[in-house]
């Protein structure tokens, strides 16, 4: 074999320089395959609804998820979590009763009690962002108008939700709405009162004015997108918000006249029948993101009880929630709505447990159609979040902040009917008030509006030092700006008073 | 001359075809008093007799070969010098004083020790400028051990091993010198036979939103490696040796070297090992008289608690009030109850079998082994089997060409038993098989009355002896290929191509049928997934050596192209009407909103340029330069290339004349310097959309999704500079010998997140800013104490200490004030604590609000608030010493080996403390021994907290709300293994069929000191898999 090294060499030395040289900037492009860039995204109809349901999957009831915006996992607002926004709405009040968890229980939380992964709430301010976003490329877009606009309407229903909600427990607070600051890294402080809540209202407006936008979407597959009668319950949660009753009663009472919603005779199909007549909105629960209250509510030995005239067969759950026996006694014999709350259970040994043998308080279970009776997740029941009783009762709690309770009475006792208990008549306004708040506690009760009620009502505070929590003040009505928020704004972001 | 050449394939593992050798026949003039010498040569070890061996006198070129049973015959005259010499063997010279010479060869110890692979070469290590230390394997005894990571825990200073569990072939986090980058990636990397290696474990982790067991194995990729195949493991420490790795080496480089075919006479090696597991002590947990009993006492305190009666309020409890659980009856009826943990642990087994066969001639050498390892575990329903292929050839092809070929193939099945930390364990229905045994209440039988297994108090934690109905399989398969063609061009110059393919397929199996009865999956579920991880490698060299007088220079100068491709499938169904079908028929699920499907690809490629230049002087002077050039497809787009230099001298002070014939025989003092790279999170330097969140409509689930990165097209490697200083000895002929190293490395542009605004849709933007420092010593020392002809004695010492520093910190990430900016890596601060608060009185005025049983937290600066300005350092992550310990003894044909190593300090998060509301609840679970320690009225010296909820643990500003009474130190001494062999001799002339014969005993893990409370000081996660005390017997034959 003759090996002529001049040859072979110029060729080996070509082949190695050719690893090195060739299309090596085309070969270093960056590899992406299961995710999404810039140059695949925001194209279609599609990817528009699929940003949507980004933002609606902060309403998911699923436990929570890693925003990977920032790779920390938060709580979802609406779920059973003691600290979602939804659980923190009723357990620091008088209606749910949890010791796992002192800082609410005691009212002794500050500014790290909610910070980092425990920021479930506050961190939905990047999903305003988000939404600015996705209104700024909607709106840019040249998907067909049908689609757009009710895509623009969802949009803008849905920042004002996560504005809202972040108003309730924060106040005001920097979220961006201006898609031009979208990536700007200047801190901004926060809003006033007035320019923030401005820009709710105006996009709740925006989205009710929008033809594209259904009224409602009961019954259909559909079912767990915004509607008209979304947006305006949500304005009519934010006129209450701020005692704008003339505001309130006016949208309040265009939802009645919408004709879209209605009583149910029958209290407990309200919690049974997904998207019953009587839904403004509720989240839909299926076998894979199932309803986890009821797991919370259960005792660690239930075995059968009685809700009602209804057997409710479980295993044993976590038993973190309870409805204090002083909340439970607010009902007036007779009232049907008790049907919901079991207050006897015979456990697995055969042990009657109640109120006078070591029940804690009373199992608000309100959602009497679960099936099955494991202790699984079979609790495949739409998490009720707002509905008709609660518009009737805000519009008569606004007509007698205005003028007595002479017009309101036509709006509550609808409800009261319905509860199968005697009509109101004759009362002062000051009794009305007192007593309003009573029966929306009655019909409401575990559905998330009490904290916003007690503090309407400024019974917040004084009902949490009755109930033992003597660290409980005024600052408490707003949590805490998280400390790291708080930490990145330095003097920029104010805290709120007292923390 | 006459050159004969073929190349003979491999037709006969004997090699008889020896004579074709090279061979010189020199026309010879005979002159005067010439001598007929014979004789035999054999192999001073095996006393077997060595063809093919270069018999020649010297100064002449007449010379010969030795034949197959290794005579030889040559003449010459008397006083002449005849040489032996052979490859592998060190060269013999002998006076010609009679006719017949026999010889001895010994097989060249200097050679197969000294030298350490460098990276796309080898190098002597006397000549080496880096810090490297090489270790043997064979030296370790290897019972039961499943892959070599576990072998190295305090061989090599500097080198520290983290385990989470002491599952077979569990992942063991390996960490050179100290991590400097505190975005992680610390990993060094593994280069297998020239090859760098994929670190992802391919195993397919479980979707655990149901169970919380779905994690619970990590294996490493070198479990796939037989251990008994790795000639050598070089670990190299230093920058100015790994920069030519360039951007993969920031955290140094484990060379592993696999075995190949020796020249000379075919050996085939059998090994067989039995080995006995017997669980360690798992953590105390109660028995069912005590769980009753310490039930009754703090459920009372509960209900003082809950009623704020004394001592929790200010009045006394009404007589009568309370009803404990469990009446004196059932104290006198429940006998022993159930020791679920002892249903779980067992004794384990392992059986091992290792046969390899190596042999070679010059042309052709092979090494080829076959091993099967099979683990019972301990813990109940696991095991681990495998089987390793492995074919190493080196072959010949003509005087030019040199074909190199690696391949290795093995298979692991396995079965897993639930175990370590679960995603979320503190749910009752997500507790692993562990977690279970210590929550499950043993006064209840595990068969209830039909037969089924039976629930707790708390009917959501599954039955411990349930999960033996889990079947939970994995199928591991690696194929590696590895070949390597060098080409000569001339004496000076070659080039070497090196191509590779390693493929790695892993699938798991899962299926919890209905019996098992766990609270979310009544009727089932079964997962599936398959990963898969490619590499591809290519890579071409040049290699240019020249010795001009005393000097020589050595130069490699190449290029490589590197393509790592990563993807898998998984799938879940959930709901099954028959347990018959387990995960074979995933298809019947009828829970099908709960199904789901995944899939996922990844994919980086990477080009390189690299070379390398050495020169020495006088043998004593050396010059080293190294440079790597590379380039990334996960980079960003303005930086896709770096560059990355490493420079280092030795000077050789041995071979100075001045130190010359004393008593010094080896000192060579080295220094270097150099930088690498490090690319963790350059994958985030894109700006990407991901699947984030979903939401029903309806009857439809649908996907959303985010903008979850914005992209940093400036984003650059993080550069790791190291200065190294060393110095390695020998004195006393190398009885004494050793290294002592220190160094320097700094990390500059740290690759780490940029925190956005709160306000903004994305909160981090991957970014270079900060550095870090770390200074260590590493020392190691090995001493010949005795050796005389029968007896000898070894030791062996590593230790290494390092402490590392923040230098500039990201001054847009908010430091909370009890930080200090330029303190150490790694530190940790949380409230310090100061026992129990025993009574009302005792509350002191910044806890106002707490409750008897409460720990107590130090209100540092006594301004009666407890806040953030009360948090202090409580320790730092990491041993503050490591050190390792070995001694062997050889007594004639006696063998003694032991083996300890330890650290110091090394803190860990305290996942051992019982939960005194959990046993108190009203559905009871058991709990940890020491619950008995838990404060309560009845129990004023309690030292662990009680019942009574702490309304100031919430409120602790500290990450993870850290107390010190949560972080606990570690330092420990194990005494990892003692070994004993005896080796039968067998002269030449034996009549038995072997060479070798050795009978052993090994034990490891044979002894532990700590003061650590906890399971396991080396385990970094809480209720890992239990820890074996494992005595082998074994044999090792030779044929």
């Amino acid at each position: 074999m003759k090996f002529t090294i001049k040859n072979n060499l110029v060729k080996i030395t070509l082949f190695v320089f050719l690893i090195v040289c060739t299309s090596c900037e085309d070969a270093l492009e960056s590899k992406v395959y299961s995710d999404l860039t810039p140059e695949n995204f925001f194209q279609t109809e599609k990817d528009f609804n699929a940003a949507l349901v980004a933002l609606y999957s902060s309403f998911s009831i699923d436990w929570g998820g890693k925003d990977s915006g920032t790779d920390i996992y938060y709580t979802y607002l609406y779920n059973a979590n003691n600290r979602s926004y939804l659980m923190r709405s009723e357990l620091t009040t008088d209606e749910l009763y949890n010791d796992w968890d002192p800082d609410i229980l005691n009212f002794t939380w500050g500014p790290a009690t909610f910070s980092g992964t425990g920021a479930s709430a506050y961190s939905r301010i990047r999903y305003v962002a988000r939404a600015t976003d996705i209104i700024d490329k909607i709106e840019k877009s040249s998907v067909n108008d049908l689609v757009r606009n009710r895509y623009l309407a969802e949009a803008k229903t849905l920042r004002a939700w996560l504005m809202y909600i972040l108003y309730d427990f924060f106040g005001p607070v920097n979220a961006k709405v201006d898609p031009a600051t979208l990536s700007d890294t200047d801190i901004l402080p926060r809003w006033s009162d007035a320019e923030y809540t401005a820009v709710i209202e105006q996009d709740l407006l925006d989205a009710i004015s929008i033809d594209e936008l259904p009224e409602a979407y009961n019954g259909t597959g559909d079912w767990g997108r915004v509607s008209k009668g979304l947006s305006r319950t949500l304005l009519l949660k934010l006129y209450m918000h701020k005692k704008e009753w003339v505001k309130a009663e006016a949208i309040g009472k265009d939802i009645v006249n919408s004709g879209s919603y209605e009583l149910l005779p029958n209290y407990e199909d309200v919690f049974t029948n997904s998207g019953n007549k009587e839904l403004i909105y509720a989240i839909v629960s299926n076998d894979a993101v199932p309803n986890w209250f009821m797991q919370h509510l259960f005792p660690g030995n239930y075995a059968t009880g009685l809700a009602g005239s209804t057997t409710i067969e479980r295993g044993g759950g976590w038993y973190g929630y309870s409805m204090p026996w002083e909340y439970f006694d607010k009902f007036e014999n007779g009232d049907s709505r008790t049907n919901t709350i079991i207050t006897e259970f015979t456990s697995g040994g055969g042990v009657i447990v109640n109120r006078d043998n070591d029940l804690r308080g009373a199992i608000p279970l309100k959602y009497t159609g679960i099936e099955g009776q494991g202790s699984g997740p079979d609790y495949a029941i739409d998490w009720v979040i707002f509905r008709y009783s609660d518009v009737l009762l805000s519009v008569a709690e606004a007509i007698n902040e205005q003028r007595g309770p002479v017009d309101a009475y036509t709006f509550v006792n609808q409800v009261r009917a319905r509860a199968g208990v005697a009509p109101w008549s004759g009362l002062t306004q000051d009794a009305f008030r007192d007593a309003i708040l009573d029966e929306r506690g009655r019909e409401l009760f575990c559905e998330g509006h009490r904290r916003q009620d007690l503090i309407r009502h400024g019974k917040f505070i004084e009902k949490a030092v009755e109930r033992g929590a003597t660290s409980a003040s005024d600052k408490n009505i707003l949590f805490p700006i998280p400390t790291d928020v708080f930490l990145e704004g330095q003097d920029i972001i104010e805290q709120n008073p007292g923390y | 001359m006459i050159k004969k050449q073929q190349h003979k394939l491999l037709g006969s593992l004997r090699f008889q075809y020896i004579s074709l050798f090279l061979i010189f026949i020199i026309p010879t003039c005979f002159f005067g008093q010439e001598l007929e010498i014979k004789g035999a040569v054999l192999d001073a070890d095996s006393k077997q007799p060595i063809p093919g061996v270069n018999v020649f006198i010297k100064g002449t070129s007449k010379g010969t070969n030795s034949d197959f049973d290794g005579n030889y015959t040559i003449n010459s005259n008397l006083g002449a010098t005849i040489v032996f010499s052979y490859i592998g063997f060190k060269t013999q010279e002998v006076t010609i004083d009679k006719g017949q010479i026999d010889i001895l060869l010994a097989e060249d110890a200097s050679l197969l020790d000294e030298i350490v692979v460098v990276g796309y070469g080898t190098s002597s290590i006397k000549e080496t400028t880096g810090a490297v230390a090489n270790v043997k394997i064979d030296d370790i005894p290897n019972a039961a051990t499943t892959s070599v990571d576990q072998m190295l825990q305090g061989r090599v200073s500097g080198l520290n091993l983290g385990m989470s569990s002491a599952q077979p072939g569990a992942r063991v986090s390996a960490n050179i010198r100290a991590d400097i980058s505190p975005r992680g990636g610390g990993e060094p990397l593994y280069v297998i036979d020239g090859v760098p290696m994929i670190n992802d474990s391919p195993e397919p982790g479980l979707n655990d939103s149901d169970v919380g067991f779905g994690g619970g194995i990590d294996r490493s990729p070198l479990s796939t490696i037989n251990p008994a195949d790795i000639e050598s493991v070089d670990v190299i420490k230093d920058a100015s040796s790994t920069a030519i790795y360039g951007s993969a080496a920031a955290n140094g480089v484990i060379f592993i070297t696999t075995k190949k075919g020796k020249v000379g006479r075919t050996t085939v090696n059998y090994r067989a090992t039995t080995s006995v597991q017997s669980p360690k002590d798992y953590v105390e947990y109660l028995g069912a008289q005590d769980f009753m009993g310490q039930h009754n006492r703090l459920s009372y305190d509960r209900f003082l608690f809950d009623n704020k009666y004394a001592p929790y309020g200010p009045q006394n409890a009404p007589s009568g009030g309370f009803t404990p659980l469990f009446s004196q009856d059932d104290f006198r009826n429940i006998g022993e109850g159930t020791d679920y943990l002892g249903g779980l642990i067992k004794t384990g087994y392992v059986q091992e079998h290792n046969l390899s066969v190596s042999g070679g001639n010059e042309n052709t050498r092979i090494y080829s082994s076959f091993n099967y390892y099979n683990n019972e575990s301990i813990l109940r329903g696991g095991s681990f089997q495998r089987y390793t292929v492995r074919f190493n050839l080196i072959q010949k092809l003509g005087e030019r060409f040199n074909l190199n070929i690696k391949t290795n193939l093995s298979q692991i099945n396995s079965n897993n038993a639930s175990s370590g930390e679960g995603s979320a364990a503190s749910a009752s229905e997500k507790l692993n098989m562990l977690q279970a045994a210590y929550a499950f209440a043993p006064t209840i039988s595990p068969r209830d009355a039909d037969g089924n297994f039976s629930r707790s108090y708390n009917t959501l934690i599954m039955n411990p002896l349930a999960f033996s109905a889990i079947d939970d399989k994995l199928r591991t398969n690696r194929f590696s290929i590895t070949p390597k063609l060098d080409v000569k061009f001339t004496d000076d110059l070659s080039l070497t191509l090196v191509g590779s393919m390693d493929r790695t397929t892993s699938t798991r199996k899962f299926f919890i049928p209905s019996i098992a009865e766990h609270a979310l999956l009544p009727d089932g579920m079964a997962q599936l997934a398959t990963n898969r991880n490619d590499a591809y490698t290519g890579e071409a060299y040049f290699s240019y050596s020249k010795t001009f007088n005393k000097n020589s220079l050595s130069v490699v100068l190449g290029a490589g192209a590197y393509n790592t491709l990563l993807d898998g499938m998984s799938m879940q169904g959930i709901g099954f009407f028959t347990d018959a079908l387990g995960f074979d028929n995933i298809g019947v699920a009828d829970q099908l909103l709960r199904n789901s499907q995944n899939s996922f690809k990844r994919e980086t490629i990477r080009l390189s340029q690299f070379g390398r230049i050495n020169y020495t002087i006088n043998g004593k002077y050396i010059f080293n330069g190294v440079v790597r050039r590379d380039g990334a497809s996960n980079f960003s787009a303005n930086n896709k290339w770096g560059v990355f230099p490493g420079l280092s001298a030795g000077w050789r002070i041995s071979e100075e004349d001045f130190l010359k014939d004393t008593k010094v025989s080896q000192l060579k003092l080295r220094v270097g310097y150099g930088e690498v790279g490090n690319v963790v999170l350059a994958d985030n330097a894109l700006q990407l959309y991901v699947v984030n969140g979903e939401i029903t409509f309806g009857n439809t689930i649908q996907p959303g999704v985010v903008l979850s990165q914005v992209a940093n097209p400036d984003l650059t490697w993080e550069t790791n500079a190291s200065i190294d200083i060393g110095l390695d000895f020998g004195f006393f002929n190398d009885r004494i010998s050793g290294s002592l190293e220190v160094y320097q490395k700094t990390a500059t542009d740290l690759i780490d997140y940029d925190p956005l605004p709160s306000n903004n849709a994305v909160g981090r933007i991957v970014t270079n800013v900060g550095s870090t420092r770390a200074k260590g010593i590493d020392v190691a020392l090995n001493t010949t104490n005795i050796r005389t002809e029968n007896f000898e004695w070894n030791t062996n010492f590593t230790f290494s200490t390092s402490r590392s520093e923040w230098l500039e910190r990201n001054p847009n990430v908010a430091l909370a004030n009890y930080i200090n900016p330029r303190g150490q890596i790694g530190d940790v601060f949380g409230w310090e604590t100061d026992g129990i608060i025993k009574s009302l009185e005792e509350v002191p005025n910044h806890m106002a609000g707490a409750f008897p049983g409460n720990i107590r937290y130090v209100d540092q600066n006594e301004d009666g608030v407890l806040d953030v300005d009360d948090v202090v350092k409580i320790g730092t992550w990491g041993a503050r010493m490591n050190f390792g310990f070995g001694t062997d003894f050889r007594y004639k044909n006696f063998t003694l080996s032991a083996f300890a190593y330890g650290n110091s300090g090394a803190p860990r998060e305290f996942g051992y403390n019982p939960d005194p509301r959990a046993i108190s609840a009203p559905t009871p679970s058991n709990t940890l021994a020491s619950v008995k320690d838990v404060w309560s009225s009845d129990n004023p010296n309690g030292i662990l907290p009680g019942v009574a909820t702490n309304p100031f643990s919430g409120n602790n500003p500290a990450e993870k709300a850290r107390t010190d009474f949560m972080f606990k130190k570690t330092s420990f001494l194990r005494i990892k293994n003692i070994n004993f062999g005896y080796d039968f001799s067998f002269s030449g002339a034996s009549k038995l069929p072997f060479n070798k014969l050795r009978l052993f005993v090994d034990l490891q893990n044979v002894a532990l000191f700590t003061d650590y409370d906890g399971y396991d000081p080396e385990f970094d996660a809480t209720n890992p898999f239990p820890q074996a005390f494992t005595s082998t017997i074994g044999v090792d034959i030779q044929f």
